[in-house]
């Protein structure tokens, strides 16, 4: 339903350049590091900066050179945005009134949305005199009372305290799927992304990094660095990588490990190894051929901390291959939170072939 | 547990006479700034034979009623000059980057840092009969007569203080603008409203407080304009300013003066008090834009804002420009016979010099030693006073703007009345109470912004309170005390009505000096004598910014 072709624009310093798609009703997040044009991305698809090249298509009719109040497209601001001077009456029939309708009409929809919202008892009241979480809702009906075809949300709880941004998160989600529309919601919070999206695109200095579903990206990111964004564990540097039957031998700093998932070009490239936080599992004491040991990390205790159903655990390896070799490599990573570990206690661990990625 | 208990309790005690103190030295500081006019309203009917009854006589008379009626049009249009010249500048200055923005930002100081009397010289200069835009008119059309006959009318009152004033409007509320969130005017294009209406809902609502705040002060301060109206409204009528000023000084009509005086001030504590109301209101919408946050990110303009830039800036060059140029230009000419043409020289200054304790160095030494002590005056209590305003209540804080409402000639008038053998020395402390509310107002902001966690974090870290006041707070607000010395130097400095009414036509000041040679058409030596003027009153602010870029550097 929303077509972005080849959509470009620069900045000094700064360059944006993507293409993007979006099904009917899907909600796709838009997931990446503060200053990676994400909200710029959304500002050129709601006509408020105009591209330096590309083409926007919104239910197949080009609205590339539309001007913003005749693009058919919602958006509730990271500050929301709400007109301080009118109730919040007035905030929702605001849309309605600007496409004509006539006064009772407005005020239908109005209160019809509020009804759904559960803001009836507050419509007669003043946008800053509401609760966070009031005036979020409020923003979102001003939104919907337009009708759009796809509705854009940029950061929209960023101000918010976690508890109230966790419950929040899955209302407007929910509110969105129920009004039928598609949605683009910018973040960089991985957690909110996750939770709230069909589909995520990780952006990165101005492009599209890795696309996919939650669970496919959460379970196998396809490059370290989106792996080292979603947070998911270890990355380490590949010194080298031999190709063999089914599996690739990588030499890192921390030593050789073998790996069952080969992303697409990492041979011969500079590439890294990743592998999920919580996929070590301790093992037995290395005894002779502890230099040769393949999958195995050992290393002291620096710390760890309670974390719920595990515990993290700041690793500190000696470096045994590359250009630091001597040195420590910190690693954080997740064990069974029963096992305390103490400080300065030399753990010995395994990484399964399976769990190990060598990617670009 | 028995002592720190105790120790709560003085902690509470002490904070609560500190409140007292300091609403109390507040209240000290505004009946200071209103004896004067007790004084006029007590000692002036004193004197005429049918007492207080003889102010409502004098008030009641076609001329007073024709001097209210005058000053209130004059001040009134002269305003919507002001925010015609100056709402444009304000809608470019919040929205484009371009090269002179800043310096069209800082014309902001002009109204308080360039004497007005310096002003009037440079617009008779290139507005007048034998002016250079009428000269320039007359060669360009071959007119045999100068086509612009409208300086010494009610136009010519309204056309000086619009270009003298709106410098104020485009800082006010250009800053307001610069700062207000973008996104509502976005939301509500997205809603479906076009520019215009998104300019309304999203824009226009945010900016009526600073609007007509700036317009609330530029309407006191023509309100009580005195060398424009002397100089150029002889001919059409007379502000309550010059009025009581004739009428005290040249026409010996104590209680004639005495109510127009009083009417003078009761019309601007109403203004005054419009304005501590539209500031209150704007603070409000200051801390909803915050609550909101993102800002409005300068933009480069694109074709038809650098047309409407060029535009604006061409206008200003010449309407606004030429006259000051023509002082310059005056300045640095020197006829080179009795008839001859003009050449470049400097004997317009040399003149000013020339013979022993000539008038111009006498006027320089007396410039110096008022406005030296005046500002130092100012800024000592204004920083105390700001300090003070900090704790104090919020009746107290409405008092400290009352002072506004006293203009220069009623409270020269006034303090003469108190202390009739005051003298000279009455000056520079009738000047210090003049600039005294825009001292107090810019410390008390650069007080209410600054950032507590510093002077804390020094607490902590060993310092005792003085030590982190004078250590880590004072270095912060430092900028703005010299931004009030400036101020308050270049103020009294440029001021003509005080050392008119106190000096009694023995002692001149530069401003005095000045107003006598434009009022006597000795143009080129005012031109000179105007152009050292405007290098002490601009040096001090040159100190200032040198000085303030240091602190942050």
């Amino acid at each position: 339903m929303l077509e972005v072709k080849g959509l470009a624009k620069s900045w000094p310093g700064f360059g944006l350049s993507l293409e993007l798609s979006l099904a009917e009703g899907e909600v796709l997040a838009v997931l990446g590091p503060s200053g990676c044009g994400k909200s710029t991305l959304l500002r050129l698809v709601a006509g408020l900066e105009r591209p330096d090249a590309g083409r926007l298509f919104l239910g197949g009719r080009e609205i590339t050179g539309l001007p913003p109040e005749r693009r058919g497209i919602g958006m509730v601001f990271q500050d929301l945005a709400l007109f301080p001077h009118l109730s919040v009456r007035r905030n929702i029939e605001y849309a309605p009134r600007m496409r004509g309708l006539p006064r009772g009409l407005a005020r239908e929809t109005a209160e019809a949305l509020a009804a759904s919202f559960e803001i009836s008892p507050i419509l007669d009241r003043d946008p800053y005199s509401l609760s966070g979480g009031e005036q979020q809702r409020v923003a979102l009906a001003r939104a919907l009372a337009a009708r759009p075809a796809l509705m854009l949300l940029d950061e929209p709880l960023s101000s918010l305290d976690a508890s109230l941004r966790r419950r929040l998160r899955s209302e407007i989600a929910e509110r969105i799927r129920r009004a039928g529309i598609a949605a683009i919601l910018v973040t960089h919070d991985a957690e909110e992304a996750l939770a709230v999206a069909d589909r995520i695109a990780l952006m990165r200095a101005g492009r599209i990094e890795a696309e996919g579903f939650p669970q496919e990206l959460y379970d196998a990111p396809p490059t370290a660095w989106s792996a080292a964004f979603l947070g998911r564990g270890p990355v380490l540097e590949i010194l080298s990588l031999e190709d063999g039957e089914g599996s690739a031998l990588a030499l890192t700093p921390l030593g050789h490990f073998r790996c069952a998932n080969r992303g697409a070009g990492a041979v011969g490239k500079a590439a890294s190894l990743f592998f999920p936080a919580e996929a070590p599992r301790s093992a037995q004491r290395a005894t002779a051929s502890e230099e040769a040991a393949v999958n195995r990390l050992s290393g002291r205790v620096a710390s760890s901390y309670f974390a719920g159903r595990y515990r993290r655990v700041a690793l500190d390896c000696p470096i045994a291959a590359g250009p630091s070799k001597g040195g420590n490599f910190r690693l954080e990573i997740e064990l069974p939170s029963p096992f305390v570990p103490r400080p300065g206690e030399r753990l010995e661990l395994e990484i399964p072939e399976e769990s190990c990625f060598a990617l670009p | 547990m028995a002592a720190s208990h105790g120790r709560g309790v003085g902690a509470r005690d002490s904070a609560r006479g500190a409140r007292l103190v300091s609403s109390l030295s507040l209240l000290a500081y505004s009946g200071l700034a209103l004896a004067p006019l007790a004084a006029i309203l007590i000692l002036a009917p004193a004197s005429s034979p049918s007492g207080p009854a003889s102010l409502l006589v004098a008030l009641a008379q076609p001329r007073s009623l024709r001097a209210i009626g005058f000053t209130l049009a004059q001040a009134g249009t002269s305003t919507l000059a002001a925010l015609a010249i100056g709402l444009p500048g304000a809608a470019l200055v919040a929205r484009y980057r371009f090269p002179g923005r800043k310096a069209l930002k800082a014309l902001s100081i002009l109204p308080f840092s360039v004497p007005s009397v310096l002003v009037v010289l440079a617009f008779v200069l290139f507005y007048g009969q034998s002016g250079y835009l009428n000269r320039f008119l007359m060669w360009a059309f071959s007119l045999r007569e100068p086509p612009l006959g409208f300086l010494y009318t009610f136009w010519g009152i309204v056309l000086v203080h619009g270009f003298y004033e709106f410098p104020i409007v485009l800082q006010n509320v250009g800053e307001v603008w610069e700062r207000l969130p973008r996104d509502r005017e976005q939301a509500a294009r997205l809603l479906g409203a076009g520019r215009f209406r998104a300019f309304a809902v999203g824009v226009l609502p945010s900016l009526v407080p600073a609007i007509a705040q700036a317009a609330a002060l530029c309407f006191l301060l023509c309100f009580f304009s005195f060398a424009v109206v002397m100089v150029f409204g002889g001919l059409v009528g007379s502000t309550l300013e010059v009025e009581v000023y004739r009428r005290a000084r040249l026409e010996a009509d104590a209680s004639g003066a005495a109510a127009i005086a009083i009417a003078e001030t009761v019309i601007a504590m109403a203004v005054v008090a419009l304005v501590a109301f539209t500031e209150r209101r704007s603070a409000r919408g200051a801390a909803a834009a915050k609550a909101a946050g993102s800002r409005l990110e300068l933009s480069q303009p694109r074709w038809p804002a650098v047309a409407a830039i060029a535009a604006y800036a061409l206008f200003l060059a010449v309407f606004f420009g030429g006259p000051m140029l023509s002082l310059l230009v005056q300045a640095f000419s020197v006829r080179s016979g009795p008839l001859g043409p003009s050449v470049p020289g400097l004997g317009n200054f040399a003149r000013l010099f020339a013979g022993e304790g000539s008038a111009f160095t006498k006027a320089l030494a007396g410039t110096a030693a008022t406005a030296l002590p005046a500002a130092l005056i100012a800024t000592a209590v204004g920083c105390a006073g700001a300090l003070s305003l900090r704790r104090a209540g919020s009746l107290a804080k409405a008092a400290a703007a009352l002072p506004l409402a006293v203009s220069g000639i009623v409270a020269a008038l006034g303090w003469s009345l108190l202390f009739p053998r005051g003298g000279l020395a009455l000056i520079p402390v009738v000047q210090a109470l003049g600039a005294l509310p825009y001292v107090l107002k810019s410390v008390a902001a650069a007080l209410s912004t600054l950032d507590r966690g510093p002077a804390e974090a020094a607490r902590t870290l060993g310092a005792g309170r003085a030590a982190a006041a004078l250590g880590v707070e004072l270095p912060a607000v430092l900028p703005a005390v010299l931004a009030a010395f400036a101020f308050a130097f270049a103020s009294s400095a440029g001021d003509v009505n005080v050392p008119l009414v106190l000096g009694q036509g023995e002692f001149e000041t530069l401003p005095v000096y000045l107003f006598r040679l434009t009022s006597s058409y000795r143009f080129p030596e005012a031109c000179a004598a105007g152009v050292i003027l405007a290098l002490l009153t601009s040096a001090v602010f040159a100190f200032k910014e040198w000085r303030g870029a240091n602190a942050r550097g």
